[in-house]
């Protein structure tokens, strides 16, 4: 969707669009998975491929094509298919590697999420350290190269469909309670109206009778507010004591144009606001962070448009890591020396060995 | 991209990817393959974690998500050394020969279906040893 | 006075952990020692409280209480002893009777293989009878009430190896079961009523509240049922004759001088209720009245001495209530309460005395206690026979003896109370029945004493060639107690009153003056003397006439020899049909629940051979399972949550 284009949204987001990725999904996984009796390998990864597409077209949502976005698609695509590729392969050194693949785009994806340090220290531990362990291991107990077992698999069906059940249940929950392009519509109709210089003209954009059809819009729309699954009309939840759309909207009309384009700012301030909290669930009320961790979660001024925040999260994380998480972090380095310890009792051990 | 959708994005990738760790953990019985599908669960979680904290606009995902790391770290220590003593017991890393603990009448699960003979590799090249002529393709 | 009222109980107590760890082992043959000092201790004790309040100006009761023993709710029950008269006189009864019959048993019980046993239980009941008296609340008042129960039981079934004692224990125990079962019924009432306190003081000054409504008259009634438990009244009285299967000297403490006195203490303690229950006194009086008289018919015929005994403590213990019952008008309550507590008091002597006596004939028969089998004994035993004597006088209210005041008081006060009270028709027939069973009692006990002493000299053959008197250590305290049975009475009320005195320092009753009533007097003298004479000259003078007359009347006899048939009445009355009961709810038990248990078990087993290929032991099946049940969970979630 394109910024200022009015395409008409109605309704809520249905199953479809979420049942269709699934349901190729299951096959292509379904198909691709380790079998005695196997399918015919393009079947597989043509289906793999259709649900991967189909679900960037249907699910994934951006208004431009920003670089952003596409080191986004990139990466979760690439993701996505190293994923499938680590169940599917047969030889586990391949699984392994394409695990590794897994990783590195997750890691890009979190380099994107402003976490370079979480980057950095992922790329450190499973690709640097854990694979390359479990490389060793795998080297050491299949030397005689591919082994029965990895031939076959335990109930294909059934973990394909238990997976993808579960993912369904996932994405429709994410589709309904994410769903902002009704309100973006809206905003994108306000945008265009500011943009105009005359009554007639700001009418015509919102609608031919102002105060019936627009406010029955706003009456129309319904949104839960956060912390709640109880959806309330977007008017309810636009007006305020101070900021009644409708009174206001009459005074500007009297007053002329800069007035109305005002109150157009405002109700667009607001309206992007409520976007933005969008499905949120309310964090509790007293969370003892200290101020070295960042604004908390439940201040609700943190999350919001035009956030300009530095991708150096690094020195916050550090100091968040040393005041407020101090005791996990000792806890951690506790918990990491005890596994050292019985990992190297455990798999010591020698007495007893047939 | 606003920032509901962003989150949104990335929140449908880490279920992705959560989901097929799940069925990796379910089907594959290369107990180092489900280790690994159980990992990439891990992943999908904390991707969650990270487009929360983004989203949020503090760290508290990431500082999470920094635990998680641990103990998965000590989770592989622990897994592999488990999978070494469990190797030297059956010589194998198939999860489907311990089946010790169903119900005591029961008759094992033994694969019955055939497989198919597998495809010849194709040998590696190797190098000749020193002091040989190496062999010439025929020319 | 209250900083040592805690080792009043607690002495006895501890004796009697002590012999039951050390006894069997080191002390044995010794271990009448611990509890012998400790009664003797309690006793000293028990005679310092009754001086002090004595020497009291204005009675009051001491109370201490030492920890709170139940807080919970509006249930707030302390460990408060208390100290009045009302406990004094029967803290000094308990103890000091308790004191010789400890020392006579050291002499009776000597050579048993239970002797380490026998004393520790005595000293426990010593425990719990002076806790029972010196409780101040009415939940440490049915502690000490149970506690003599399962005492009482302890020591009737002491020779449990006889299938007959351990039987009469288990009715002991289940007879008083019922009452209990009403007493406590009774406190929760009385707890529910009384603003949710249980402290005597509270109770009784809101006792106010509820005169003359029906609700009071329950509690009393409840409460009495518990009395009749342990007292052996009507109808619950048939466990005290069986419960003589226990060692006499037992018999002598709890089954006559002290804890079936318990029921007769209780009424007394709750009079200020009772006063206000004017139907419930009249229940009393009628129960005790119809339980003195029944017992006296039972004891005529009796041939065994301490059932003769047995049912003579029955029908004293129905003159007491007789006496509590006539307390209907204010003026007479402390009439009515002295003179139940004076032969209460009287009766503990002169019963335990009997008990010892007739302990010492078995002793020298060789345990044989049927009075058709020996006879002439009054050369043999001469300080037995004497001091049987000075208690069968003041049983038979002898005059001057002390039964004959105590006694006297009580037909005076149920004279009275069919002058004053509210049934006059009603008490008048009571102090007819008291009369006629005065010269009853005085029958059967000289029957039994003519039957025993006297006439030519046989000794059954179980006491061997050398039958001889008991040793000092058992016929010292019966010359004690003789001595006491005959002159206490006299000594204690008529000639000083302090008794009286003693007893008016209650708080809550108020002394009133009374007095004597000659002519009952002469009346209960001249009835109980018409009896001996009468029991002379069927059993010495005329030994033939007791056949011919039981002949001529064979049903009457036969009647009275069987109890009226009271036990066989319950028998088939109450354990018959409940008996067929509980044989038609263990067909039903067997073949229709236990089926349907089994049917229900078969259902499960049938479940589980259909789950059971499920327990495959792979672990990858398992988690396939959760995953599974988790995806529906997810999706039947969505949906409820409006997808």
């Amino acid at each position: 969707m394109v910024a200022g284009q009015t395409t008409t949204v109605s309704g809520p987001p249905g199953f479809l669009p979420v049942l269709l990725p699934i349901g190729l999904g299951l096959v292509g996984v379904y198909y691709l998975l380790p079998k005695p009796k196997g399918y015919p390998l393009w079947a597989g990864v043509v289906c793999s491929a259709a649900a991967i597409i189909s679900a960037g077209a249907l699910l994934v949502r951006y208004d431009v094509l920003t670089p952003e976005v596409l080191l986004f698609l990139t990466f979760s695509a690439l993701a996505i298919i190293s994923g499938g590729l680590l169940i599917t392969l047969r030889n586990p050194v391949r699984a392994a590697l394409s695990f590794a693949l897994v990783i590195l785009s997750t890691c890009g994806l979190f380099l994107l999420q402003a976490a370079p340090f979480l980057t950095a220290a992922t790329i450190i531990v499973y690709a640097g350290a854990i694979i390359v362990t479990f490389l060793f291991v795998i080297m050491l107990a299949q030397q005689e190269g591919l082994s029965d077992a990895d031939r076959r698999s335990r109930e294909p069906m059934l973990s394909a469909v238990a997976g993808f059940v579960l993912l369904a249940a996932l994405l429709y929950v994410l589709v309904l309670n994410y769903d902002t392009r009704r309100l973006d519509q809206i905003l994108a109709e306000i945008r265009l109206a500011q943009q105009k210089e005359t009554v007639a003209e700001i009418e015509k954009v919102l609608g031919d009778e102002i105060e019936d059809g627009f406010s029955k819009k706003l009456e129309t729309i319904s949104i839960a507010p956060e912390g709640s699954d109880r959806p309330l009309p977007l008017m309810e939840r636009i007006n305020t004591n101070d900021f009644m759309f409708d009174l206001e909207w009459m005074r500007a009309k009297a007053m002329g144009v800069a007035e109305m384009k005002k109150v157009l700012g405002e109700l667009a301030a607001r309206i992007e606001r409520i976007r933005n909290m969008q499905g949120q669930l309310q964090p509790a009320k007293e969370r003892p962070l200290s101020s070295f961790s960042g604004r908390p979660a439940n201040q609700q001024a943190s999350s919001g448009a035009g956030r300009k925040e530095s991708i150096d999260t690094v020195a916050l994380l550090g100091r968040s890591l040393v005041t407020d998480y101090l005791f996990s972090v000792e806890l951690a380095g506790v918990l990491l020396l005890v596994a050292v310890v019985g990992a190297i009792v455990i798999a010591g051990r020698q007495e007893g060995m047939p | 991209m606003n920032p509901v959708a962003a989150l949104n994005n990335y929140l449908m990738v880490g279920a992705v990817l959560f989901a097929l760790g799940v069925i990796g953990f379910l089907s594959r019985r290369n107990l180092i393959i489900m280790f690994l599908s159980a990992e990439m669960m891990l992943q999908g979680v904390a991707l969650n974690m990270v487009a929360f904290a983004r989203y949020r606009g503090n760290v508290q995902g990431q500082a999470f998500v920094l635990f998680m790391l641990t103990v998965a770290a000590c989770e592989a220590a622990i897994a592999l050394s488990l999978f070494m003593v469990l190797y030297r017991h059956r010589h194998t890393l198939d999860v489907s020969v311990w089946q010790e603990l169903r119900e005591a009448d029961q008759d094992p699960i033994v694969d019955d279906e055939p497989l198919p003979p597998l495809e010849p590799e194709e040998p590696l090249p190797h190098l000749t040893p020193a002091g040989r002529e190496p062999e010439h393709a025929p020319s | 006075m209250a900083d040592y009222l805690w080792l009043i109980p607690c002495l006895p107590l501890l004796a009697s952990i002590v012999i039951a760890f050390a006894g069997p082992r080191w002390l044995r043959g010794q271990s009448h020692w611990p509890c012998l000092l400790a009664v003797a201790a309690a006793c000293f004790l028990s005679m310092l409280v009754a001086g002090e309040i004595i020497s009291q100006e204005q009675g009051d009761a001491t109370l201490k209480t030492y920890y709170s023993w139940v807080q919970s709710g509006k249930l707030d029950v302390g460990m408060t002893l208390r100290a009045d008269a009302l406990s004094a006189i029967m803290l000094v009864t308990v103890t000091f009777v308790g004191t010789l019959i400890a020392i006579y048993s050291a002499g009776y019980m000597h050579g048993d293989p239970g002797y380490p046993r026998f004393f520790a239980c005595v000293a426990l009941f010593i425990f719990c009878m002076t806790g029972l008296v010196m409780a101040d609340n009415f939940v440490l008042l049915y502690a000490g009430w149970e506690g003599v129960g399962v005492c009482s039981y302890l020591l009737i079934g002491f020779w449990f190896q006889r299938p007959s004692a351990a039987a009469a224990a288990r009715k002991a125990f289940l007879v008083n079961r019922i009452g209990d079962f009403g007493f406590m019924l009774g406190i929760l009432l009385l707890w529910s009523q009384f603003g949710f306190r249980l402290d005597y003081q509270s109770v009784f000054d809101r006792a106010d509240t509820l005169a003359g409504t029906s609700t009071l008259t329950a509690i009393c009634l409840l409460l009495f049922c518990g009395a009749v438990g342990k007292s052996a009244q009507f109808p619950l009285h048939v466990w005290l004759a069986d419960a003589m299967e226990g060692p006499s000297p037992v018999s002598a403490l709890i089954h006559a001088a002290t804890m079936v006195t318990a029921g007769v203490y209780m009424v007394a303690r709750c009079m200020p209720l009772y006063q206000l229950a004017p139907d419930a006194l009249l229940a009393v009086a009628g129960i005790g009245a119809f339980t003195a008289m029944l017992a006296a018919l039972i004891a005529l015929t009796q041939t065994d001495l301490k059932r003769v005994l047995a049912y003579s403590t029955m029908s004293q213990l129905g003159y007491m209530f007789l006496a509590l019952g006539s307390a209907a008008h204010p003026t007479i309550t402390y009439a009515a309460v002295l003179a139940a507590i004076f032969h209460l008091f009287t009766h503990a002597f002169f019963k335990a005395l009997l008990f010892l006596a007739a302990g010492s004939v078995m002793h020298a028969m060789g345990d044989v206690i049927d009075m058709r089998r020996f006879s002439g004994l009054r050369r043999l035993l001469p300080t037995t026979h004497w001091t049987f004597l000075m208690g069968a006088l003041a049983l038979s209210g002898f005059p001057l003896w002390s039964g004959f005041w105590s006694k006297d008081e009580i037909l005076g006060v149920a004279l009275e109370a069919s002058k004053k009270g509210v049934f006059p028709t009603y008490y008048m027939i009571f102090f007819m029945a008291g009369v006629i069973t005065a010269a009853l009692t005085a029958f059967y006990t000289f029957r039994a004493y003519f039957l025993t002493f006297w006439g030519e000299e046989r000794i059954p053959p179980e006491a061997g060639e050398h039958a001889h008197e008991s040793p000092p250590i058992m016929t010292v305290p019966l010359v004690i107690l003789a001595v006491l049975a005959a002159g206490i009475g006299l000594v204690a009320q008529p000639l000083t009153g302090w008794f009286g005195d003693l007893l008016a320092k209650t708080p809550g009753l108020h002394e009133h003056p009374h007095h004597a009533n000659i002519i009952v007097m002469l009346g209960s003298s001249l009835f109980a003397i018409a009896g001996i004479a009468l029991a002379y000259w069927m059993y010495v003078k005329e030994p033939k006439t007791a056949d011919e007359l039981a002949d001529s009347v064979p049903g009457l006899y036969d009647a009275s020899r069987n109890k009226f048939y009271l036990d066989e009445a319950y028998y088939n009355g109450i354990v018959r049909p409940a008996h067929a009961t509980s044989v038609v709810c263990r067909i039903f038990d067997l073949y229709i629940l236990d089926g349907l248990i089994d049917l229900l078990a078969h259902g499960a087993r049938w479940l589980g051979q259909l789950f059971r290929p499920i327990q495959n032991g792979l672990v990858q099946f398992y988690a396939l399972a959760m995953v599974l049940g988790l995806g529906v969970f997810l999706i039947s979630l969505v949906w409820a949550l409006g997808g």
